[in-house]
């Protein structure tokens, strides 16, 4: 196995994928953008502390200042940021990925037709990823999710079972347990859908999700959300694929139920600990990702004439949050009920 | 004025220009990827060197991973990169432009049209810059134009003159002597045959602009890399703008005569000890923007049939010199003679 592997953008969960394919004995290297993080990378090598595992490797880490001078080719790029650094990354990323190459988004949210846009679609794979952790300290990660507790799924986009999926299977296999789906618009969609319930409204409370679940109510707020945005991708023309290793069967019953498991099974993977990523955002002062969850299903929405006032609140929150006009506070969740009565009321 | 302007790119330009826009009290952030200098401007400011001044001036300075901590809204953006950086900076600070916000290329070779794919053509405008500057060290720059002897030409891509425009030649004339130019894009293809016949020979000698112009058959190579772009540029439709504050008088004649003059303006502006930047470059063991330069005159030749020998051969050195195949030296001037002929 002589690839030239890349994971570029490496906040907690880029660390956590490049860290666990060094051990796995790949040749990694890793590109970010975080000056003290690439330092300490470079110096001390990374520290990833699973539940089950405390993981202290050396790896080749570059600021991504440093590829003009490096002048890499790779053949597979594991791209791991934030939704709103996709296309720049993406941009970015180009000139070192081989004619042959393959461009993997381990990312949230819809992003795989912009890598092809810019990539080609021909060099572009999707994978759904289901990984907690979380990185406050250069070097350092607090990975939540175990290996065995971590889950993929690796897609091509016409959804055929190629040679190239099979391989990152097999490369993904040495970080989570990683599938291979047919379906990986649906199952992006299914997986953002969690995410809207959970991350979105979880994010603007600032809160556990076990915090946020002793609030009355706030459960069957998080099943309004799930079923706006499964209403919303049945209209865009996704089909609703079992996710986190989920069956048939799981995804089978009443839709309420269906999102309950959902929702439920990723938070036994992630454990009591873990918050969700909007909040280390703000603790870090640093935008959150939401537009690109509640605010994408809110847009689609709109698109399709279809009524999501319960995205629509919490995106609208997020976006206040991120403009720095209001902090993230348990009392937010009157705030999503009024603009969501409002919403529906107008 | 209350327009809050970034200088997205600080190399050895980008620094001198966001120097000079600060120290007209406008209201600057710099944007760099290079940790080492952002770190140096925040602590120590900028600190240039002109032939006639020593500028040494605090300055705002981010690194680009800070850009999602302030989320900020520009109402300005001066990209002052190297031509390959050219679209994914663009698309890094996109979401930060002002919805009526001005997007301005301060950068050699033919990027708008990639910056208005991105942008929106309503949002850009052009420019040509003739500013020579070096950097090595962070925070420190030897800017070799003085500011009278600095020449940038802006532009609206429709060719129209509005009062944006007039806006972005008062900010700029902080920095630089500055015209307008109803044929922008034609303007922009002049500076890149002066940057084809002067650039990437210079740079494959290693040499100072001054010691390697003398050298036996580096004019006549010159000239016609110069032939070639020209060529291929009427055939894109760019018949040659006066530039470098020439006029179009003396933009007229012959036009052997017309590239000798540009290449030489150039020459006189930037002085005797100024280093091209492929030079740099290579010494860094960076990508140059040959490719963007020679290598575009190359594609497009080629793309219209027409022969473009002189500008293939200095991509092809070029490329090697980058891949360390080849050192720069003296020698590689006689095998680029040894391609061509």
């Amino acid at each position: 196995m002589n690839k030239k592997i890349a994971v570029v953008g490496t906040g907690a969960i880029g660390s956590s994928v490049g860290a666990d394919l060094t051990d796995a004995g790949y040749d990694v290297t890793i590109v970010d953008q975080w000056p003290q993080h690439v330092e300490a990378m470079k110096s001390s090598g990374l520290h990833i502390e699973m539940t089950d595992l405390d993981l202290k490797i050396p790896v080749t880490a570059y600021h991504l200042c440093e590829m003009a001078s490096v002048k890499p080719a790779f053949d597979v790029v594991f791209l791991t940021s934030k939704s709103y650094d996709t296309r720049w990354l993406a941009e970015f990323i180009k000139p070192y990925l081989k004619e042959d190459g393959t461009l993997v988004s381990l990312q949230n949210s819809m992003n795989d037709d912009d890598h092809a846009s810019i990539i080609g679609k021909e060099r572009t794979v999707g994978c759904v990823i289901e990984l907690s952790a979380e990185i406050f300290t250069p070097g350092k990660v607090q990975r939540n999710t175990t290996r065995s507790g971590t889950w993929f799924a690796v897609g091509e986009l016409d959804g055929q079972i190629t040679e190239r999926a099979k391989e990152l299977q097999k490369i993904l296999s040495n970080v989570a347990v990683t599938d291979i789906t047919e379906n990986i618009y649906g199952a992006r969609w299914t997986k953002l859908t969690v995410n809207s319930m959970t991350m979105g409204p979880f994010g603007v409370l600032g809160l556990r999700a076990a915090e946020a679940l002793q609030l009355p109510g706030m459960l069957d707020l998080n099943v309004e959300i799930g079923k706006e945005c499964l209403e919303i991708g049945t209209q865009a023309g996704y089909q609703i694929e079992p996710v986190f290793g989920l069956s048939e069967d799981d995804f089978a019953g009443p839709i309420d139920q269906v999102l309950k498991t959902a929702m439920k099974t990723l938070q036994n993977h992630t454990g009591p600990k873990s918050r969700t990523a909007p909040i280390q955002d703000h603790i870090k002062n640093r935008k959150n990702e939401l537009e690109y969850i509640n605010g994408l299903v809110s847009k689609k929405a709109k698109e399709l004439g279809i009524p999501s006032p319960y995205n629509d609140a919490v995106a609208e929150i997020a976006r206040r949050i991120n403009r720095g006009e209001l902090e993230m506070d348990a009392s937010h969740y009157e705030l999503i009920i009024e603009l969501a009565k409002k919403k529906k009321s107008s | 004025m209350d327009k809050k302007i970034a200088v997205l790119g600080a190399g050895a330009n980008g620094s001198s220009i966001a120097a000079d826009l600060t120290k007209a009290n406008l209201d600057v952030t710099i944007i760099d990827q290079w940790p080492a200098h952002v770190e140096a401007m925040k602590k120590n400011g900028l600190d240039i060197t002109m032939p006639d001044e020593h500028l040494q001036i605090p300055v705002k300075a981010w690194h680009l991973c800070e850009l999602a901590e302030h989320v900020p809204a520009f109402d300005i953006v001066f990209l002052v990169a190297k031509s390959y950086d050219t679209h994914w900076l663009t698309q890094l600070i996109e979401p930060y432009l002002k919805e009526k916000g001005i997007f301005v290329g301060l950068q050699n070779s033919m990027n708008n049209q990639i910056i208005a794919d991105v942008v929106g053509i309503e949002r850009t405008i052009g420019a040509v810059v003739e500013l020579s500057s070096a950097l090595f060290k962070p925070g420190i720059v030897q800017r070799n134009t003085a500011r009278t002897g600095t020449w940038f030409g802006l532009g609206e891509l429709d060719n129209s003159v509005t009062p944006r425009l007039n806006l972005i030649k008062t900010i700029i004339e902080n920095i630089a002597i500055v015209e307008l130019s109803q044929n922008i894009e034609s303007a922009k293809w002049t500076k890149l045959i002066c940057n084809s016949m002067t650039s990437a020979p210079i740079a494959l000698t290693g040499l100072k602009n001054h010691d390697a112009r003398d050298l036996p058959g580096m004019f006549e190579i010159a000239v016609r890399l110069g032939r070639e772009a020209l060529e291929v540029g009427r055939a894109l439709g760019h018949e040659m703008q006066p530039i470098f504050g020439l006029s179009a008088e003396e933009m007229s004649g012959d036009s052997d005569d017309i590239l000798i003059k540009i290449m030489k303006t150039l020459s006189k502006h930037v002085g005797p000890n100024s280093v091209t930047a492929a030079v740099h470059d290579h010494i860094k063991g960076r990508k140059t923007e040959t490719i963007n330069i020679n290598g575009l005159v190359m594609k497009k030749g080629k793309e219209l049939g027409i022969p473009v020998p002189c500008n293939s051969a200095v991509t092809e050195l070029d490329g090697r010199i980058t891949k360390g195949e080849l050192t720069m030296g003296e020698s590689n001037l006689d095998l680029l003679k040894s391609m061509i002929d």
